[in-house]
């Protein structure tokens, strides 16, 4: 089994769900409890990676880091190396669709608190930044990390978009799900079986955690 | 700043309760009482900031909260009120204790103590707030509200969930309290009588209009 590629799908998952989850979780603070005009068409902006065909978010993000783009120049004068078709591309763009992901469940999980403990907590001197750090997020902790398994799966198994902005470079970039695509067309069947058992496996423990996690109560 | 007054004097419409009040409570013990849904409840959230209501004038002492033309009204957060609700706010995440212990200006895990003890809920401390008996839930709300050491003490239906001798015990340590810290404290409830002779003022509500039981 091509181990290699697993274990880069893995790390590549893991630091898009990082990173996406300090972006996705930031949002979805900010935007707690207040009214903010345009808000469904903002909801929308953000959501739509989650809707959009994978070539349509891989040109996009070609188009805004690309060598010749003002981020792949910056990137590229700061790092000495390019942004696309490089591990940093693959993570980006498995960020696309985690941080939406994050954003969505942890907004849902931080709106489902009870208002009733809000209001408790500000009677008790609390300020918003302490009410969300002491009783939001604590309440609502199970359904940001049934979120961020979400989006770890998500961001295992990507194709397109990460076959756009990072190529297909093995050792380099090839994850598992591409290197089941070359295996295929070089009909290696064998390993192309292996690694889709190996992804099915890790996508179904995966999603057990993050349904048990958001159905569990607060019951001690 | 225990011995301050609460002036109130608000105007609120809410759906179909129009609600309307102006009273002056003095330190001590203020009676509401009144039928269910009649706007007890949702002028203790008007007085503790949770509701911006149309019209306001309220102030304890010499601090005024609610907005000047200019101003944005004191949020509740910084108005130093102890209000227990009347279903359950505890929080599900915390002990008793560590409920008590939120209202951040208690000194000591003692004083948390003993406000519990008093409240026949000592041997609670530990305990989640998913383990409580109605009853419990309720004291533990209560002392929670004590423990803030606040300047304004609001109870909405503090003994619904209690039996006779509990709300007896309940409304004795209630009494103490406000006389001990002399702060004005608010306190609707549908059996007044526990409290008949602590009380310096009876309000009553009648769809949502405040007004004093002996005039």
């Amino acid at each position: 089994m091509n181990v290699t590629a697993l274990l880069l799908s893995v790390q590549i998952a893991l630091t898009a769900t990082a990173l996406s989850a300090v972006v996705g979780f930031a949002l979805s603070a900010l935007m707690v409890g207040r009214r903010i005009p345009g808000r469904p068409f903002f909801d929308a902006v953000l959501t739509s990676p989650l809707a959009l065909p994978p070539t349509v978010l891989g040109y996009a993000l070609l188009v805004m880091l690309g060598r010749h783009s003002a981020i792949g120049t910056l990137w590229e004068r700061l790092t000495g190396s390019s942004l696309v078709f490089t591990r940093t591309g693959a993570v980006l763009a498995a960020c696309v669709t985690a941080i939406p992901l994050i954003w969505q469940t942890s907004r849902a999980a931080l709106e489902s608190v009870d208002q009733k403990y809000v209001d408790a907590a500000k009677t008790l001197g609390m300020t918003s930044t302490q009410i969300l750090a002491r009783v939001q997020l604590p309440l609502a902790v199970r359904g940001i990390v049934a979120g961020l398994v979400l989006a770890f799966a998500r961001a295992l198994g990507d194709f397109g978009v990460t076959l756009m902005v990072a190529g297909n470079i093995p050792g380099q970039t090839q994850t598992a799900s591409l290197a089941i695509y070359d295996a295929l067309l070089s009909g290696n069947d064998g390993e192309a079986f292996q690694l889709s058992i190996a992804l099915t496996v890790i996508a179904i423990i995966l999603m057990t955690v993050a349904t048990s996690l958001s159905s569990r109560n607060h019951a001690r | 700043m225990p011995g301050d007054t609460l002036t109130v004097r608000v105007r609120h419409q809410r759906g179909r309760l129009a609600l309307e009040a102006s009273f002056k409570a003095p330190p001590g013990i203020t009676l509401i009482t009144g039928p269910s849904a009649s706007g007890k409840t949702t002028l203790f959230h008007v007085i503790s900031g949770l509701i911006s209501p149309d019209v306001e004038d309220i102030s304890l002492g010499d601090q005024r909260w609610s907005r000047l033309a200019t101003q944005r009204s004191v949020p509740t957060h910084i108005r130093n009120i102890g209000f227990a609700f009347q279903h359950s706010t505890l929080f599900p995440h915390r002990t008793v204790l560590q409920n008590c212990l939120a209202g951040q200006r208690i000194e000591s895990v003692a004083e948390i103590e003993k406000h519990l003890q008093a409240l026949k809920i000592g041997h609670l401390t530990q305990a989640y707030p998913a383990s409580l008996s109605g009853g419990e839930a309720a004291r533990a709300e209560i002392a929670r509200a004590l423990c803030r050491k606040p300047s304004l003490l609001i109870l909405d239906e503090p003994f619904a969930a209690l039996d006779a001798d509990l709300a007896e015990v309940v409304a004795r340590t209630i009494v103490e309290f406000v006389k001990e810290r002399q702060i004005p404290a608010l306190i609707s409830t549908h059996t007044p009588a526990v409290l008949t002779g602590a009380a310096v003022q009876h309000l009553m509500s009648s769809e949502g209009q405040f007004s004093s039981a002996e005039g």
